[in-house]
């Protein structure tokens, strides 16, 4: 989590192990919208926080150590009053988002992967990465609209 | 996510794709879209008005089959897709080898044209 003094103590959260695949991922949407049901969250805000939750997970599942074909991410969600806090744990291969160089558009197949970062950037405010005792762990902050 | 085919002019063919195309709905239905695309040797309209999400997999799917049709010298049009998907295809750069129009008459128009 970002560190815990960046998001006030009573703010919902909630924190889950899902694997990183289709299965995983909509378990993880399903705890997202139940995070999010009756606090007024714009649609804007839920569809960034959907895509960012579709494209990292997908990514560890596609970029993951060879091994369970669903490898265990730890997920948590915080939805402060002004933004929503994503933080996705893994343990695959060390992952620094911000290295990967901005793909071009001249294959569809090996670009689908740049794309979906660029996505998740241009849906942030805020994206940092860390490896931190053989996880990758990225946080990630949302605005709310 | 599903999707229906219909004739729309005798050089135009209708999809209509309804559901998310996030990574499950692209598993879903990626192969049969795909067929059902290489048949036909029409134009193609591609109706989103009934997409709730989109994510780089569904562009993935839809950038494959507009560059598939391009090679056959066959032309594909998006249009009436909501504003948030309409935004994530502008926000991935998408909108000028597919151009998203607002209608279904805009559609036509462009692709008859």
């Amino acid at each position: 989590m970002p560190r815990s003094r960046d998001w006030p103590a009573e703010a919902p959260r909630t924190r889950l192990q899902v694997t990183a695949g289709l299965a995983g991922l909509e378990a993880a949407r399903q705890a997202w919208q139940r995070l999010a049901a009756g606090r007024a969250v714009g649609e804007r805000t839920a569809y960034r926080v959907e895509l960012v939750l579709e494209e990292l997970l997908m990514n560890v599942a596609l970029h993951g150590l060879p091994g369970p074909a669903a490898p265990p991410v730890t997920l948590t969600l915080v939805l402060a009053d002004d933004a929503v806090g994503v933080q996705i744990e893994d343990e695959g291969p060390p992952f620094d988002p911000h290295a990967e160089p901005a793909a071009q558009a001249a294959d569809a197949d090996a670009d689908a992967g740049g794309r979906g970062l660029r996505l998740v950037r241009r849906n942030v405010r805020r994206w940092q990465h860390a490896r931190e005792g053989g996880r990758n762990v990225q946080r990630l902050e949302i605005a709310r609209d | 996510m599903d999707f229906t085919l219909s004739e729309m002019t005798p050089t135009i063919t209708l999809v209509a794709l309804h559901g998310r195309l996030d990574a499950a709905g692209t598993e879903r239905i990626g192969a049969r879209l795909g067929e059902a695309l290489a048949q036909g040797g029409r134009h193609v309209a591609m109706d989103l008005s009934g997409v709730s999400f989109i994510a780089s997999m569904g562009m993935r799917l839809l950038v494959g089959s507009a560059r598939t049709l391009q090679q056959q010298g066959r032309r594909l049009v998006l249009f009436d897709a909501p504003e948030l998907v309409l935004q994530a295809l502008q926000d991935a750069g998408l909108d000028l080898l597919m151009p998203c129009v607002e209608s279904r008459d805009a559609a036509l128009a462009r692709l008859a044209g």
